[in-house]
């Protein structure tokens, strides 16, 4: 096999073992790598009735073909299994270095299955894959996690770890490696920590091999250079990281505000901008493997009483602490992510939960007494003391690591957690952003912006210009989107080279790499496959059209100002459409041809 | 011409580099290694500085290391018997063994390819000798602006 | 500050521009208060090349000065001229203009 290493490692947690298997040609070509192959093999091994947290469950790691190559921003990897949030397939993506290091120690992949007595961690070193104690790190964060396992392992490697948070089940637990980089939502961390599985290091010195040197090594100088030559990917999102999307999302009246409930237009969201991030607390940007957009932000709050250095923060991640929460305070959102990172901990997730909290609080229906503190709408300090108690479950914080949806639940207000099948939305409002909330209302993993970015046509105007508050043409280019995405998060590039490149540059490369001889349809054909396979999934744990729905706020309170002015989202209309154009039934269920179609 | 504080960390260069001599991707066959620093938040890639007095040279008891037109020190795999004592000798660690030979960096023969593809300019290719004219002229032009009359 | 200029339909608007990412560098601002007689988005960023000198001509103008740059997204009250009448896009009351240089993502 070319591109792919075509071996991957079998842990039997319960029993303690390591083994190697190999990947199969029909299979890789059928599903990619990454979040295909990981998710085809999750479903045909797991029972559908199988619990998150049951030792029956399987975790999932895997590459893609062109992870560790030249290809564009190739350090990508996914972790796959049935997210604890949600309940629906969780698939996350993370960058770094670890995807690459891993296959140049002789592995595409790791599945674990069962669980372990004591925790433990993998150590894959060139060819082997051994278990090891991981119980003087239960406990740790992931700082001290990830130092302390390269002293004991390897200068070199790589460390894939939980923190506090995934140990404590907190439902939207994080999976961390190089420290900073997440694969973050849907708590795949917490189903790590169910099976006692601290980490995995990885140390290779081995190579990847492709099959046509100079094909590869031209298509991806070919895309590199458009890559370079594009603004986004050539210089935006280096110099001003994600956070650049504040003040355009603000200005197009998306930026929702206090839990969705006030409106999408913050007077002051230049605060907590991509611009004032650069200015104040930037010390430089930084690359994940192999990747020249170089997006990452290193951060340091010098002083005050936020005084904290670390990597980040991302667009949604300040959105969900800062104009969700009221909070304009960056130097204190700076903080909370770093806490995240430590804790090993979704943002998105917490910043919406806090909100969620803070208006129930501001009804009434929350005290402070109950909540041991003032989570309250502006309060900054407060979004310090809860990232920490909500980690480690102490207090309130046990209600918060819920997540937003089973909180509310709990108060007999559901409608107030702003999220889709329990995952909250990030950073768009989907009411003046009608494409993002077919968006929230379809993804296969709940409330999910990334798998579907009509943001880029409907504010960027990449790759095509679409008018964010029409509903027309929406799902046909959302169907097209999520396709595309689930191609690039199975060959292991990093879905931000979509800016700056397409389907053929990146079929090129993955042509020339693997020596796969397939169109570009068809392989745009396998991320359609790819999704039916997530739907399927989700299909058999009883999800059904009535989950692909939106909270009714954003159906039924139409937006207060800003060019969205009386607008509710139009989603049925849109539904109606996509449906019919992915070829399932209007009760979302695919038909026989469909499946046959994508021979399945 | 390495210009760290504009370095991101990417690795691109070990990529291309490996890639250009061993035809794979292979960070431990390339002959620039980029070492990170967690606390200091800051990257440095390493590679063979072409040492005007270079210890591999000196040390080598076939001389199968030569100067080029260049400067550029070249191992002649011809001669070179892989004992390895140019590892030891050199005291920047840039002399590596892959296994079957010993290697280092060799300017792809004039046309660096980690240079070329360095996304953020952290490696560059250039003339040695003007380049301290050229940052004397930087800190020049500061002062040209400040003071200066408007142009 | 005020600039005389042909006569639409007899009265001025009070204008904010607002300049984000490297516009704000190039400009030194982050916004400027206009009073101006109604124009189009093409004039408005004529206008502003002459304010604001050669960098950011550059950026908001085609070689020829007779087209927008492609890599300027430009909003009026949040809305974007692509879906108004483009370059022709009709500033005529009290509006928040935004330009962004095209350059996003996450």
């Amino acid at each position: 096999m070319y591109g792919l290493i075509g071996k991957i490692l079998r842990v039997n947690l319960t029993e303690g073992t390591v083994a190697e298997e190999y990947l199969s040609d029909v299979l890789v070509k059928k599903y990619l790598g990454g979040r295909g192959l990981g998710t085809k093999i999750y479903v045909d091994e797991v029972d559908k009735d199988t619990d998150a947290f049951a030792p029956e469950n399987k975790l999932i790691l895997m590459t893609g073909p062109l992870t560790g190559t030249f290809a564009t921003s190739a350090g990508r990897l996914m972790w796959i299994t049935k997210a604890p949030l949600t309940g629906t397939i969780g698939c996350a993506n993370s960058g770094g270095e670890f995807g690459p290091e891993l296959k140049y120690a002789g592995f595409d992949g790791v599945i674990f299955e069962g669980k372990s007595e004591k925790p433990v961690y993998l150590y894959v070193k060139d060819g082997k894959g051994e278990l090891r104690s991981a119980e003087e790190l239960w406990g740790q964060s992931v700082f001290v996690t990830t130092d302390k396992l390269i002293e004991e392992t390897d200068p070199d490697a790589r460390v894939c770890c939980i923190g506090p948070a995934g140990e404590n089940k907190v439902l939207f637990a994080g999976i961390m490696n190089e420290k900073n980089r997440a694969a973050g939502r849907g708590g795949l961390g917490a189903v790590m920590g169910s099976k006692n599985l601290k980490a995995v290091v990885a140390r290779g010195t081995g190579g990847i091999k492709v099959a046509d040197k100079e094909g590869f090594l031209a298509a991806c100088t070919d895309a590199r250079k458009k890559l370079k030559e594009n603004p986004v990917t050539g210089a935006g999102l280096g110099a001003y990281g994600t956070e650049i999307l504040v003040n355009i999302i603000n200005a197009s009246g998306g930026l929702p505000k206090h839990n969705w409930r006030d409106g999408a237009v913050d007077p002051d969201a230049d605060q907590i901008s991509g611009e004032t991030l650069a200015e104040k607390y930037l010390v430089r940007n930084k690359g994940c493997f192999g990747c020249s957009m170089a997006c990452g932000r290193v951060t340091k709050i010098k002083d005050g009483p936020y005084k904290s250095a670390g990597e980040g923060p991302e667009y949604e991640a300040a959105w969900a602490l800062g104009s969700c929460c009221g909070i304009h305070d960056l130097a204190a959102i700076c903080r909370v992510n770093f806490l995240c990172n430590e804790y090993g901990m979704d943002p998105i997730t917490l910043g919406s939960t806090f909100a969620c909290a803070m208006e129930l609080f501001d009804k009434g229906i929350l005290t402070k007494e109950e909540m041991g503190g003032n989570l309250a709408f502006g309060n900054a300090d407060a979004i310090v003391e809860f990232a920490t108690k909500t980690a480690l479950r102490e207090g309130f914080g046990d209600k918060l690591a819920e997540g937003s949806y089973r909180m509310a639940e709990s108060y007999g207000v559901p409608e107030l957690s702003m999220s889709v099948k329990k995952q909250e939305m990030p950073a768009y409002d989907g009411r003046s952003l009608q494409g993002m909330g077919l968006e929230y209302a379809t993804s296969n993993r709940g409330g999910c912006h990334v798998r579907g970015y009509l943001t880029s046509p409907e504010i960027l105007g990449i790759p095509l210009k679409l008018d964010p508050l029409v509903t027309d043409g929406k799902a046909e280019i959302l169907k097209i989107f999520q396709d595309l995405t689930a191609v690039v998060d199975s060959i292991g590039i990093c879905l931000f080279t979509t800016f700056g490149i397409g389907l053929a540059e990146i079929g090129n490369m993955l042509r020339t790499a693997t020596g796969w001889d397939m169109s570009d349809e068809e392989l745009l054909g396998a991320g359609d496959r790819i999704w039916n396979i997530e739907k399927l999934y989700n299909l058999s744990q009883g999800f059904t059209r009535e989950d692909d729905k939106l909270p009714p706020r954003l159906l039924t309170e139409p937006l207060p100002e800003g060019p969205a002015k009386g607008k509710v989202c139009e989603l049925d209309v849109m539904l109606e459409e996509y449906y019919r154009l992915r070829g399932w039934n209007q009760k979302s269920v695919p038909t026989k041809e469909k499946l046959s179609e994508l021979g399945l | 011409m390495l210009k760290p504080e504009k370095c991101i960390s990417c690795r691109t260069c070990e990529l291309i580099c490996s890639f250009t001599r061993a035809e794979e991707f292979s960070p431990q066959l390339s002959a620039v290694s980029v070492i990170h620093y967690d606390k200091a938040m800051i990257s440095v890639p390493i590679m063979c500085t072409q040492c005007e007095d270079a210890p591999c040279m000196r040390v080598c008891p076939v001389q199968a290391i030569y100067e080029n037109e260049d400067g550029t020190k070249i191992i002649d795999y011809k001669k070179c018997i892989g004992c390895k004592m140019c590892i030891s000798a050199c005291p920047l660690g840039n002399m590596a063994f892959d296994g079957k030979a010993v290697f280092k960096c060799d300017l792809c023969g004039g046309d660096p390819q980690c240079a070329r593809f360095c996304p953020s300019g952290a490696i560059e290719y250039k003339e040695a000798n003007p380049s301290s004219l050229v940052k004397r002229k930087d800190l020049a032009e500061k002062f040209k602006e400040v003071f200066g009359e408007e142009v | 500050m005020y600039l005389p200029r042909k006569n639409y339909l007899n009265w001025v608007c009070s204008m904010i521009v607002r300049y984000f990412a490297y516009y704000r560098k190039d400009t030194g601002l982050k916004e400027e208060k206009f009073l101006l007689e109604p124009l189009t988005a093409l004039e408005l960023l004529v206008t502003l090349s002459e304010r604001h000198g050669e960098t950011m001509r550059s950026q908001l103008l085609s070689p020829d000065g007779k087209e927008i740059h492609p890599d300027v997204i430009f909003l009026i009250d949040g809305r974007n001229i692509d879906f108004m009448n483009g370059k022709d896009s009709l500033i005529q009351k009290d509006s928040v203009v935004s330009l962004f240089p095209r350059i996003a993502g996450g």
